[in-house]
């Protein structure tokens, strides 16, 4: 099935072209047209990927890799294909460092597990960030107190930027086994400097983990121009379903790692006495995987692909410099972060008015958004507040939905301050 | 049934929740606490008993309009009802939350608790505000 949106014209995105694509945004909310701006806790799916899903489950199913029938053969073709896809959107060198996980966190546990007990000797460390989603420091927390690993958090600035002094400094002993970092903030938005993390991270003998869950969505990366050691990102966030996510690993890196999970498909032989693995990457690979959800990302890559990645990020720092301007209008709002390079996130606060307040306000007036502590307790912490709103966007975003949201703002504002 | 700001968000509930009657410390009282740790807010309550009743409440909230009213409310009550009749209220209120109705003809912090929980009963995701202070001072309540 062709991935559609194939007239789309870069670099300005036709987005009423490819609302039309999302049947979800036809929907009302509470009587109101639905503003969808929760992307980045998950993106919606266009028809493209949903008819993926759905043609593979009514014409062409069957389980991969161990089938013998034609059947088989032909869903094992789709499914391996999309790790091809998934080679070329990364820019790896072989399709063979791709692994598919459940989602990001999965992947991230994968390296904490094998790479973490496997290959890091007790004594080293590992380095993260204030600004990380838990899902990239409760894995690593795990390990430390299972491995003798020691944990160390290099600190952001005020402005949500990473500190690079301060990750020289935890990089000063040498030490280090792995920095693991977010690319993009999911709170703050803050894209963080990767070619700089890599090299200071070599520099000092550590290999880098980069976070990729939003920063995927909205740039285009490559792996292999950053040199970076691991690279992981999910599904469901770029328009793709839920249940599929991505480990890309350098090769010599995967092979030097064990198994994280133990079961069909990730052997080579097995007796009761002995097994042996299978190659890189289906030594990480148990059971039977994600099929159609699988199938479902490939189809999101054509799309995203289809689009152009250009267009996309032209698009999404538009929306944000007009929704920055917009809300800087609206009295005692504060927005958390003020980095230089940032996506298609923006958190913030309302002086007088808890967050929770503010989203049921919205929701309302039939706007999603994300209301709390967004997976990222330490940060909040970090900023001295116990939770925030945020506003994200997409492919499908309009300026006109931003307005909406921002009237429908000021207008919570003025029901909840006194 | 569906409900808008000016049932969830009513002015007594604005009011209550920017001046409570019940907020502070008890010197000497038992302490109980609440978090939600998907939002961080978090409700303390302190009680005073003499004879075996609640003689005082107060609480300390971080939180939502919500559950800042619904804090104070409890506070104010549990000062004035003894501890059965409060859980048979708490009951009832929860009972409010499933049905989003609340009965008519209650007078005080109790109707006025009854209906917060009605005008948030549509909201599941804000149950949980709601909710939040009586889990702290029932802990209270077993500290004392």
């Amino acid at each position: 099935m062709g991935a559609g949106v194939s007239e789309v014209a870069a670099p300005v995105l036709d987005v009423a072209r490819i609302r039309r694509d999302f049947p979800i945004l036809s929907e009302t909310v509470r009587g109101k047209p639905l503003v969808f701006l929760d992307s980045a806790a998950s993106a919606q799916k266009p028809v493209q990927v949903i008819e993926a899903m759905t043609d593979t489950m009514r014409r062409q199913y069957a389980n991969v890799h161990r089938g013998l029938h034609w059947m088989s053969e032909r869903t094992s073709d789709a499914y391996e294909g999309v790790r091809d896809k998934v080679a070329r959107l990364l820019n790896a060198a072989s399709r063979d460092e791709i692994v598919f996980t459940r989602n990001s966190t999965e992947a991230i546990n994968l390296v904490a597990h094998s790479y973490g007990r496997g290959v890091m000797t007790p004594g080293q460390a590992v380095v993260i960030s204030e600004m990380e989603h838990h899902a990239n420091i409760v894995p690593w927390q795990m390990l430390r107190d299972a491995h003798g690993i020691e944990l160390r958090v290099a600190k952001i600035t005020d402005a949500g930027e990473l500190d690079l002094d301060s990750l020289a400094s935890l990089l000063a002993d040498g030490r280090v086994g792995l920095v693991a970092l977010t690319h993009m903030s999911n709170v703050l938005g803050t894209i963080t400097p990767a070619e700089t993390i890599v090299s200071m991270a070599h520099a000092a003998g550590a290999k880098v983990l980069l976070d990729g869950s939003q920063a995927v969505v909205h740039r285009r990366v490559d792996v292999t121009a950053l040199d970076v050691d691991f690279y992981v990102f999910t599904g469901h966030k770029l328009y793709g379903p839920t249940g599929i996510g991505v480990l890309y690993g350098k090769h010599a890196l995967l092979e030097a790692m064990p198994p994280f999970m133990g079961g069909g498909d990730m052997i080579g032989t097995v007796s009761f006495e002995h097994t042996t693995w299978a190659e890189v990457p289906h030594k990480f690979e148990a059971g039977t995987p994600a099929i159609i959800e699988t199938i479902g990302l490939g189809a999101a890559i054509d799309y995203v692909e289809a689009i152009g990645f250009d267009p996309i990020s032209a698009h999404e720092a538009a929306l944000t410099d007009h929704a920055l301007a917009r809300l800087a209008t609206i009295d005692g709002l504060n927005v958390l972060g003020r980095a230089q390079q940032r996506g298609g996130v923006i958190s913030f606060t309302l002086d007088g008015a808890h967050a929770h307040d503010v989203a049921t306000l919205l929701d309302q007036s039939g706007v999603a958004v994300r209301a709390g502590q967004h997976c990222a307790e330490p940060l909040m912490r970090r900023l001295g507040i116990h939770s925030s709103a945020r506003a994200s966007f997409g492919v499908y975003t309009t300026e006109q939905e931003i307005d909406h949201f921002v009237d429908a703002l000021d207008g919570a504002r003025r029901l909840l301050v006194a | 049934m569906s409900t808008d700001a000016t049932t969830l968000y009513q002015d007594w509930v604005l009011a209550r929740a920017r001046a409570p009657l019940h907020a502070g410390r008890i010197a000497g009282g038992v302490t109980g606490v609440a978090e939600n740790r998907s939002c961080g807010d978090s409700v303390r309550f302190w009680l005073k008993r003499q004879d075996g009743r609640v003689v005082a409440a107060r609480h300390e909230t971080e939180g939502c309009a919500i559950c800042q009213a619904s804090a104070d409310l409890i506070a104010g009550l549990a000062a004035g009802l003894n501890e059965d009749r409060l859980a048979t209220l708490w009951e009832e209120a929860c009972g409010v939350l499933e049905s989003g109705v609340a009965p008519a003809g209650r007078q005080g912090d109790a109707g006025m608790l009854l209906g917060v929980f009605a005008g948030v009963a549509e909201y599941r995701a804000r149950h949980r505000c709601a909710m939040l202070p009586y889990q702290a001072y029932e802990q209270a309540a077993r500290a004392g």
